[in-house]
This record gives structure tokens, sequence and C-alpha cells, in this order.
């Protein structure tokens, strides 16, 4: 009974969360089924949708949920969209990695996962045997996941097939941060929201304002991980600062003008 | 778990930004984060905010035997518990380092400041004392948790009250509220804790640094003081040297705060005496819960912000939640209302009028008068309820609304919400 109240309180909200913070997504609210673990997915998927992604798993033929989140579908791809704040690493995704610590050929970095990843150092541009990248602890590097077996160290790599960096590589200067608390100042109060991933997709997505927006105000650098954390760099620590404070704010603005509106507020207020 | 490391580029960045005097959430170096302070409905519970940082602290006693080193002193004792819901490198049931630097400041300044009379908490000296436990929870952590978890606990005790006790020849008798008003306890001072930052080996303050200032900082200086001016407690979390006008500094600071603080403590304790005094359930916690939740609407997917659905107007709202609560909390109106005993109040009543009136201008302050008098319209207010209540019944319909448009529950496998609807999302409304 408790235990049904709770998981019915906690459909809700993540049908309340997918309301609030999904309104300028291409998939429409009114079309989305949402799903809990245990549940079998019985929607008849289009033609032969062979390709089973996030929060899926399969049980002979049945295709189980594995994970809460709405059903997404396309070309044949099924996958679950997730509400969620733990990263969980996954072949092909660009993280952002601290560095923790040195061992033999291999750098160990926290990607935000339950276990630290690894990045060899010969797979940095231009690194030979005697040319290792120089990196410390507590540097940060821009990196793409290419082997995420389950129970076992993720490995990052800054190369592509190429051994080209393409953007990827060690971050300087700027400031790194995770969207992770965000708090809604409504006539209510104590209450937080902690979304992060989330932010993260739509921050990248080509339909998101964001960021042009904030282009068309302030001269700056970002880079957006999928682990859910951001850096930005700015000429001046005051630009940073107003950067990094409509960053975590905006995750509950889908109106262009309210957008705009907070940017140019924030453009012009004196730290 | 572990929580990640602070990186170079963020330290870099914070520390240029402290020493220019700005900080990332807009505030200037000598300026403090918003405090929030609740007191809770069931008394001696409290909730205390300071920005993202969140603590609740609960008071409750019970009767056990002093030590034979003090026989007519009651115990006061803390218990904190930092759980991983507040900071994911903490370990469930495990202090640590920091939660017993946290204790043990806790059981100074509140214990050791003898800010609470334990000598009016002993019922019958060698045998029989209260034992005061104070639950400090972390519940979420962002700097200065000495300063919420000491505010919130403070709050607690202040808050709490005691049952009333009377002294028989062999046996004590405990008396539950509603026989005998419980007792406050007595506190003499509030001691109030300012965490203060320490960057450049003490020569620049930051006060109310968050945790990750904190961690960029070279150390910080707690200091707890009341508004009467004393200094009850000073820590210093790393090994500085501060000279002495620094440390002045500091502490002119935190007596600002203090009063300041003292001033919001007191008048959150009056405003929920007065409530409760006027027979107002005070709404406790509930408020702390955004009425997003609490009440139920249609969002449009592309609403920008959380449906902002108003809360209906204080007094239907009361309406509506008074009945449950009265019912829980009145042992007189389980079951059926004793209708004699209305009468036997009614009786005393009117003797207590006559004698008044007899005997003039003078003023009879007997207890058992305030007492019956309040026992008389507790029961009269639960009759007319009980009477609403039954009328209402049958013409309301509770009605589930589930939030978000309607078709896309209806699809997925909502079975649950036939069964159990919960409390929180269940709307009664009232047809007429």
């Amino acid at each position: 009974m408790f235990l049904k109240c709770i998981t019915h309180l906690y459909l809700n909200q993540l049908i309340l969360h997918y309301l609030l913070f999904h309104g300028n997504n291409h998939v429409n609210v009114s079309d989305m089924s949402i799903y809990l673990p245990g549940d079998v997915i019985n929607e008849p998927s289009s033609s032969d949708s062979s390709i089973i992604g996030y929060g899926i798993n399969l049980r002979g033929d049945k295709r189980l949920v594995t994970q809460p989140g709405a059903l997404r579908s396309e070309e044949g791809k099924v996958w679950l969209s997730v509400h969620s704040k733990r990263y969980i690493p996954q072949e092909g995704d660009r993280v952002i990695g601290i560095v923790t610590s040195k061992t033999g050929d291999f750098f160990r970095l926290d990607i935000g996962t339950a276990e630290y990843a690894m990045i060899n150092f010969t797979n940095f541009e231009g690194a030979t045997k005697r040319n290792r990248p120089n990196l410390k602890t507590g540097d940060i590097i821009y990196a793409t996941v290419f082997d995420s077996t389950p129970r076992t160290e993720a490995e990052l790599t800054c190369v592509d097939d190429e051994k080209r960096a393409r953007g990827m590589g060690q971050l300087n200067g700027g400031y790194m941060f995770k969207v992770s608390i965000l708090k809604l100042d409504m006539d209510c109060y104590l209450y937080f929201v902690q979304v992060s991933l989330n932010h993260c997709r739509r921050l990248i997505s080509p339909s998101c304002k964001i960021l042009l927006t904030l282009g068309n105000f302030f001269k700056f650098e970002i880079t957006v991980g999928m682990n859910g954390r951001i850096w930005i760099n700015a000429s001046t620590t005051d630009d940073i600062i107003k950067i990094h404070d409509i960053l975590v704010k905006s995750e509950l603005v889908t109106d262009e003008d309210e957008l705009i509106a907070m940017v140019q507020n924030n453009y012009t207020r004196s730290v | 778990m572990r929580v990640p490391p602070l990186t170079i580029c963020e330290k870099a960045v914070i520390l240029e930004a402290l020493r220019s005097g700005k900080r990332f959430d807009f505030r200037s170096l000598e300026e403090f984060r918003d405090v929030k302070l609740v007191v809770g409905s069931e008394v001696g519970t409290a909730i205390c905010t300071i920005g993202n940082t969140k603590v609740m602290a609960a008071v409750s006693a019970q009767i056990a035997e002093p030590s034979s080193m003090r026989p007519n002193k009651g115990v006061i004792n803390i218990d904190v518990d930092l759980s991983p819901m507040a900071n994911v490198a903490n370990e469930h049931d495990r202090l640590g380092s920091k939660g017993m630097e946290l204790i043990r400041l806790l059981e100074l300044i509140i214990r050791d400041s003898r800010c609470i009379d334990v000598e009016s908490l002993c019922i019958r000296a060698g045998s029989e004392i209260w034992k005061v436990r104070v639950d400090v929870r972390i519940l979420d952590e962002d700097g200065s948790l000495l300063d919420c978890a000491c505010l919130a606990a403070i709050t607690a005790l202040q808050h709490f009250k005691r049952p009333n006790v009377s002294l028989e020849a062999h046996h004590t008798l405990i008396y539950s509220e509603y026989e005998k008003a419980p007792v406050p306890l007595n506190i003499y001072h509030m001691p109030i804790c300012t965490t203060i930052g320490l960057l450049d080996k003490g020569q620049m303050v930051v006060i109310d640094p968050t945790e990750k200032e904190a961690a960029c900082l070279d150390g910080s200086i707690v200091v707890a003081c009341n508004k009467r001016r004393e200094v009850c407690a000073l820590h210093q979390s790393t090994n500085l040297v501060l000279t002495t006008k620094q440390i002045e500094r500091c502490v002119k600071l935190a007596m600002a705060r203090a009063e300041a603080l003292t001033a919001v403590v007191s008048s959150i304790i009056k405003e929920d005496r007065q409530e409760r005094s006027a027979f107002k359930r005070p709404d406790g916690f509930a408020i702390t819960t955004p009425s997003l939740i609490l009440t139920t609407g249609t969002a449009a997917s592309r609403q920008i912000k959380a449906p902002v659905t108003k809360r209906e107007p204080e007094s239907s709202q009361r309406s509506l939640y008074q009945p449950s609560v009265i019912i829980n909390e009145n042992p007189l109106s389980v079951g059926s209302v004793k209708q004699e005993e209305v009468d036997e109040d009614e009786l005393l009543a009117e003797q207590l009028t006559t004698i008044q009136n007899s005997v003039g201008q003078v003023a009879v302050t007997d207890n058992q008068n305030t007492v019956m008098s309040n026992r008389k319209r507790e029961v009269e207010e639960v009759n007319n309820l009980l009477e609403g209540l039954d009328d209402s019944e049958e013409e309301e319909e509770i009605q589930t609304m589930t939030l978000g448009p309607s078709e896309p529950v209806v699809n997925t496998k909502m079975v649950v919400e036939e069964e159990a609807p919960p409390i929180g999302l269940v709307k009664r409304k009232k047809k007429k």
C-alpha cells in the first residue's frame, strides 16, 4: 500500500517534471507514455524496431523497462528518456572528467559515475611514448567514452578514429560546474529540484535558444559534457559569474522572451 | 561514495572572484545568505535552511535516573546524523571527522554554555530527572553547517514543551497535554553560531561561505554568541595563526548576526505560541511542501513555469483539514461525545460565574477554571465540526485529479490510482 502510494507520487512527479522541463523538446507531451521499472512495453513499435536503447532490456522476446521514464522511438530505435541525476556511461558520449590520479600508462578520471574512468596517455592528440600529456590532479579534460562495459571502469579517449582531437583534450582556464541544484523559488520554500543531465542535453540541442541568446550578450566559450558538467570561459570573472548564474537558472525557462529578459537583466547587473 | 574533487580551474576562479570582492551567488563578502526557519506542528521540531543547507532538529524528553555525580540535574543529549542524502561523501550511521566535529561543537554550544536550566529538569533528586534529547538531522549540505544545525537545535529547544508532572507520596504523576499545560524549558540565552571563512591567512574574511567556497578558503572560524554580547564558543577549523584584531573583527560580525537571528527565533516562537493558545493548528512543515504538489491542476506542455495553482483562501482550507486533525488530537472526540461531560462543564462554569459575581471585583485565578473552559470550548468545537462532517460527507464526492493531461495517464497502467489515491493529490470538492 505504502509502496504503491510512493510509486504513484513518483509517477506524478515524473509527469510533472516532463511537463516542466521538456516544454520545448520535439516530443509532444500528450503523445508520451511513461513507464516504470518492471513494465513491459507492449506498444506496437514501428515495423522492425530492433535497436533497443537506454532503459530497456530484452527478457526473452519481451521488452522490459529497467528505468522510469518516457518512451521515445525514432526510425526503428526505441529508448526511454530517463530523468536522472546520476550519469551512466554510454559509448560515444562526450563527457568532462577531472583527473584524480595517474597510474602507470593511465590517468584516472572522475566523470561522475560510481567507478572512476580511465584514459590511456596515448589517447591524446600528438601523444607518443616519449611525449606524454602533462596533466595534474585537478585538471579537467573533455573526452569521449569508447568502452563502457558494465561492471568495469569506463575507458575514455581524446581522439577520434583519425587520431584527431576535434575539440577534445584538456580544458585550460575557465570555470567548471555541475548543474545540480536548482531552487524553485515560488510561493513555497525550502524546496529544491535537482536536475542536471536533462539540462545539459537541452543546452546542446540545436533547437535550444539559451546559448544563442547568451551569445548575443556575452563573449564566452562553453563545453557541455553529457555527464552534467559544464565548463565555461570568458574574458572576465564577472562574465563567468553571470553566465554561470544564467545557465543554472535557465532550467525552467522555455519562453524566449523571458530568457532574453533574464540574460539582459544579468548582463546589466553588477556582481 | 565520494565527492567530485575540486578542480584547479574552479579554485582559481573562485579565489580570484573572492579577492576582488565578488561571489558566485552575487553576495558581497560580508553578506549572509537568507535564513528560513519553520517550526513544526509537533512541539519541539524545527527546520532551518541557510541557502541550500538544510537541517531538521527534534527535541524529545523522557524520565531517567540521574548519575550519582549530579543527582539533581537533568541531562541534555545531542544526536547528530549526517546522512548520505545530504552529501554523497557521508556514510550511513557513521559520523566521520566532520560529524564528530559537528557533534562536539553542538554539545559545547548547547550543553556546555549552560543555556538551558538543567536543575529545573529534576523531578526527584537522585531518582528521577528529565532526559532531553536533541536529534539533529542534516538534510542538505552547502556550507555553514554548524550555523544551521545550531539554529535548528536552539529553535527546537525553545519550541519544546515537556509534560507537566506532580509529585505524590510514593509516585510521580505525568499529565497529558489535555490535563495540565506542558512546561517549556527554561532557556537563559540563545547561542547563535556564525561561520566566517578566512582567506589569505586571515587577512580577508568571507562570511557564510558555501561548500565550494569553503573548499577554496584557508580555513574558517566559528563564533557562537548570544544577544547579550557574550561569546559562548570559539572554534577554528584549521591551524592558522590569527591576530587578536582579526578575531575581534570576527566576533563583532558574529554578535550583530546573533542579535538579528535571536529576534527571528523569538518572533517565530511567539507567533507559534499565540496560534496554539488561540486553538489554531499551526501549519508546521506543511508549508515547506510546495503548493505545486499539494494542489492539483493541469499544465500545458509548453508552460514555462510550474503551474502555479493558487492556494485556496485560508478559511476554506482550514475547514477541509481541521476535522481530521482534531479527531486525531483530542481524545474526547474519539467515539461519541459524552453529553454528561458537557453538562458537567456547563454546570461548573455556571457555578464559577456565580462565585465570581458574588466575590465581585476579585478575579478568580484558578487553574481548574481555565482548564475546564478550555475543555468546554474544545468539546463544542468538535461537536460542531463532527456535525459539519456528517452533513458534508453525503454531499461530498472524492475526486482524484492527476497531474498532467488525462489521456497519457490513462494509457499507462495506473491501477494504483483507483486503489489508493495519495492524500496530497486528492481534492475534495463540495457539490452544491
